[in-house]
């Protein structure tokens, strides 16, 4: 079994402990688990999705169904591999819908939104470029891996395939990045810089 | 291992940690436990990812709405809420088709009302012209009430002639769906939808028996109404232009126009004609198309139904439209696309009134003959 230990999953809280007293029945525990999780699921669905308003109501929608579905969880997979499958699931019937009527949500929501939303800041604007030729696949290995620093043998727990399989992939869209990267190199070197 | 693959490694070392290094500020704790908590039953939060989209959508045709319902004064508002069975739904709140509907008698009020658990749903008014279907759903109102209707009824489903309204979907990922938007007040909306005959779905009838599904936040059971629907829409003109226009890489034809004293509607065709995709094209999936008849006279969106296959170059459009006022003698589309903001990402230019900026495309702009 290559699973992380639960206690690894985050150094500073016993997110075993949590996991069983709120399957317990005691759902406000569930907030630590939140708390631990958010940054990182809203920064999947964020480069998943590519609007921030999207990747919030996505993020929301992922942590109600690992509560509602947390009786199911257990320890063959760390906590956070089975939230990132449940993230996955959810992230792709959002681009499904999205391609239903897209034009016309889409367009309203920028309208409605434009005052109250803040502006993409050039350091995601350059990430979404990166990732714009990838595959959806592709994306969730790059995504699994600078998030949480999985190794290919976890990606290939949460996305149920082999080891080997990620491996490739995951060299397949290096090559593909690096070669975007060098298009736009100029770009991304200040940019980065200018990030410190 | 050679300095070019550790050149490499740094590379992609560097891209890793900018997505995780993500500048984030979010606080979800409050919002998923008190969410948890108010929809206790799991279809509620199941069907929460739909909502987000319909409610966004009807806030296009609100734009609009918005502006009908200001003109109503105070006086004549309260007046309409002491005698709330009397007011139409579709007169005060729908668009401008809705409005003729009801004026010109091509709506029809069943008045029927269904209770369950204590509460009581109603229909008060159905208009189907043949391209659209419109209902007013109310529940009795009280002064006190906080929670607006739209938000009690957290999902419906409907039925036709007792078969799931998808049964007449062109296929799975190009799915009917209804959109529902409020109405006269916080104890009414309206809900609406059309059929996708145009996109290679099957027609709705003529005449049908419509069930409406509604789940209610507290309420065990959905609650389940019946009404029958009639077209009632006799004189229109249906053309079948299948006009085409190329700019660029665009071909864009127009197959299909269709007047009732209700709706005004179009269906186009939009083809990418070299090797691109509509996936993530913005310019592309946002653009509009104005509707001026001889004179000048501009229609008003209402909505519709857009649809592309994923990585596909083929777009496929149902637009609605409020009527004209009398059948024109011709009609001009003059296709549009927004303007966006170069250094962000899918945010509109806007122009000195908050609206977004547009740019016809003339190549594409289509004129036929209505009146023979």
């Amino acid at each position: 079994m290559t699973t992380r230990e639960p206690s690894k999953e985050r150094a500073d809280i016993d997110i075993q402990s949590i996991v069983e007293q709120v399957q317990s029945g005691d759902t406000h525990d569930y907030a630590e688990i939140i708390r631990c999780f958010q940054k990182q699921i809203y920064i999947y669905c964020y480069y998943m999705l590519g609007t921030k308003e999207e990747a919030e109501d996505a993020s929301q929608d992922i942590f109600i169904k690992g509560l509602e579905n947390i009786h199911k969880f257990s320890y063959t997979v760390s906590l956070s591999a089975w939230l990132y499958k449940i993230a996955h699931h959810h992230c792709i019937d959002v681009i499904k819908s999205k391609n239903r009527g897209y034009k016309f949500w889409l367009s309203v929501k920028r309208e409605q939104v434009k005052q109250t939303q803040a502006p993409i800041p050039e350091y995601d604007e350059m990430v979404h470029r990166l990732l714009e030729n990838l595959h959806v696949d592709e994306k969730r290995i790059l995504l699994l891996r600078s998030i949480e620093e999985y190794s290919f043998e976890e990606i290939s727990e949460i996305m149920d395939m082999k080891p080997a399989t990620i491996r490739k992939k995951y060299e397949r869209l290096r090559k593909k990045l690096i070669k975007e990267n060098k298009l736009g190199g100029g770009f991304y070197e200040h940019s980065f810089k200018a990030e410190g | 291992m050679s300095i070019h693959s550790k050149q490499k490694d740094k590379e992609m070392a560097r891209i890793e940690l900018l997505i995780r290094e993500t500048p984030v500020e979010i606080d979800l704790v409050d919002r998923v436990i008190s969410k948890y908590e108010r929809n206790e039953q799991p279809q509620v939060v199941k069907h929460q990812k739909k909502w987000h989209y319909k409610v966004a959508f009807a806030t296009a045709m609100l734009v609009s709405l918005l502006f009908i319902t200001s003109f109503i004064s105070p006086t004549m508002a309260a007046t309409l809420k002491q005698v709330p069975v009397l007011s139409s739904i579709f007169r005060l709140a729908g668009d401008l088709g809705l409005q003729m509907a009801d004026e010109k008698g091509l709506s029809t009020k069943p008045q029927v009302s269904v209770t369950q658990e204590g509460f009581t749903l109603s229909v008060s008014e159905v208009a189907y012209d043949g391209t659209r279907v419109s209902i007013a759903i109310e529940r009795p109102y009280k002064e006190d009430q906080k929670e607006a209707l739209m938000d009690c009824i957290s999902n419906y489903n409907l039925f036709i002639n007792d078969e799931p309204i998808n049964s007449f979907a062109p296929s799975e990922s190009n799915s009917i769906s209804g959109f529902m938007y409020p109405g006269k007040d916080n104890a009414s909306v309206i809900i609406e939808f059309s059929d996708l005959r145009n996109q290679g779905g099957k027609p709705f009838p003529e005449q049908f028996d419509l069930t409406i599904q509604a789940f209610v936040k507290g309420i065990e059971n959905p609650i389940e109404i019946d009404i029958p629907v009639k077209n009632k829409v006799k004189d229109y003109v249906a053309l079948a232009p299948n006009i085409s226009r190329q700019y660029d890489n665009i071909h864009l034809t127009l197959e299909k126009v269709k007047l009732t004293p209700v709706t005004t509607s179009i269906t186009t065709r939009m083809v990418l004609t070299d090797n691109s995709t509509f996936t993530d094209n913005l310019t592309l999936l946002t653009m509009g198309i104005v509707i001026i008849d001889e004179h000048g006279r501009e229609i008003e969106l209402i909505g519709g139904n857009g649809w592309n296959a994923t990585n596909g170059n083929i777009h496929l459009d149902d637009l609605r439209y409020t009527p004209f006022e009398s059948v024109p003698k011709t009609i001009t589309l003059k296709p549009y696309i927004h303007l966006f903001k170069e250094n962000e990402k899918g945010m509109f230019q806007l122009d000195k009134n908050g609206y977004p900026k547009i740019q016809y495309i003339p190549e594409l702009e289509i004129t036929i003959p209505v009146q023979p």
